[in-house]
Parts: structure tokens; sequence; C-alpha cells
């Protein structure tokens, strides 16, 4: 366990700079939509949405790398299902739980933007280190 | 009268009814065995499966449901 967290930590997924722009945009907003009571309207709208799928698609990543030792990078198939699958139960399960969720295009549009930029981010990625 | 053999009674036990769908799933794989591997059922079928594999294995990732939990509590 203790090597697979040393291999976690030092794996160069984390440091992507995509994975550190969104967790950083992610908590700044909870802290101030939390606790110092800061509401931007678009961000307490979208910014979850659009953050969302680069932060689940790099964790992912790390536990099909590091927990199933899969060791091959997520596939174009696997970004579209999990981005299907999210949107479904964000925008059609949940509102059946909370009031708080309520169906919205644009949070799909988003959270689909987020998986593009992902794409892209590991597409470049590849790339580069095949060059 | 007779009852032919391997006929199904629809007012059968259920070891009746698992032996007529166990004969019927037979009958498929050997359809399916005498295909060629390049032939469109085949091709099609092998899509589906891949799919499926793939939702599976999303599904079974505690990763996507531990976050999708955080994002439910958080607006929650």
């Amino acid at each position: 366990m203790k090597k697979i967290l040393h291999d976690i930590w030092n794996d160069p997924i984390l440091c992507r700079p995509l994975f550190l722009i969104c967790v950083f945009f992610f908590l700044a907003h909870q802290i101030a939509e939390k606790w110092m009571d800061i509401h931007l309207k678009w961000a307490d709208n979208y910014l979850d949405m659009l953050v969302l799928m680069p932060i689940l698609l790099t964790l992912y990543t790390v536990e099909k790398m590091h927990f199933r030792h899969i060791h091959v990078s997520v596939s174009r198939s696997e970004i579209i299902f999990l981005t299907l699958i999210v949107g479904f139960i964000s925008e059609f399960v949940f509102p059946y739980f909370s009031y708080r969720f309520t169906y919205d295009l644009f949070d799909l549009i988003f959270l689909w933007i987020g998986s593009l930029a992902f794409y892209l981010d590991r597409y470049f990625l590849i790339k580069l280190s095949v060059k | 009268m007779t009852k032919e053999k391997n006929s199904f009674d629809p007012i059968g036990t259920n070891a009746e009814i698992l032996r007529f769908f166990k004969q019927q799933w037979n009958q498929i794989i050997d359809w399916l065995k005498a295909e060629p591997s390049d032939s469109f059922i085949v091709r099609i079928l092998k899509a589906i499966g891949k799919v499926l594999a793939v939702i599976l294995f999303i599904l079974l990732s505690p990763v996507v449901a531990v976050t999708l939990f955080i994002a439910f509590l958080l607006a929650f």
C-alpha cells in the first residue's frame, strides 16, 4: 500500500497543468462559496461542471494504472461513456433526490467542454512524448 | 397422443423452462460459431460487447462512485 501511494504521489499525470488548474479553481470556488460567502453567478452555476471531468478522468486514469494495473491511457470511448454516465446521473438522477439539482443544458455543455479539454491535453501529451 | 421430444410446454416446470432456454442458447452459440468472424452480425455483437465492457468497467470504478458522491454532497 505504501508503495502504491508513493507511486501515485510521484505520478506525472497528477502534475499536469490542466489537472492542477482545475483542482485549484474547484477548491478556490468551494472556499469562496461555502466559507467566505462570495457568490459569482456564473461560477456557482457552471464552474464545478467545467472542472469535474478533467479531475474525474485524471483520477480514473490513476486508478486504472495503479490499482487495476492497466498501463494504457484512458481511451476515447472511455472518455465519451464516462461523460455520458456522469451527465445522465448529474442531470437526470440527482434532481430526483434534491431540489438543489436542476436540469440545465449548459451544465451538459460545460461537462463536455471539460472532457474535450482533458482529451486534447492527453492527445498533445502523447503526441509530444512520441516526438 | 404422445408428446413430441424436446417440445416446449408453456405450462411446464421450472426445469423444463430452463432446459428450453438452454437449448435455445446452445442453438444461438452453435449458429454464431458457424458464422465467419468478419461477418456483419459478429462484428455488431463484438462492438456491443466492447461498449458494455467499457460501461461496466466505468460503473465498477470506486473513483467514479466516490467523486459523484462527493459532488452530490457538496450541492446537497
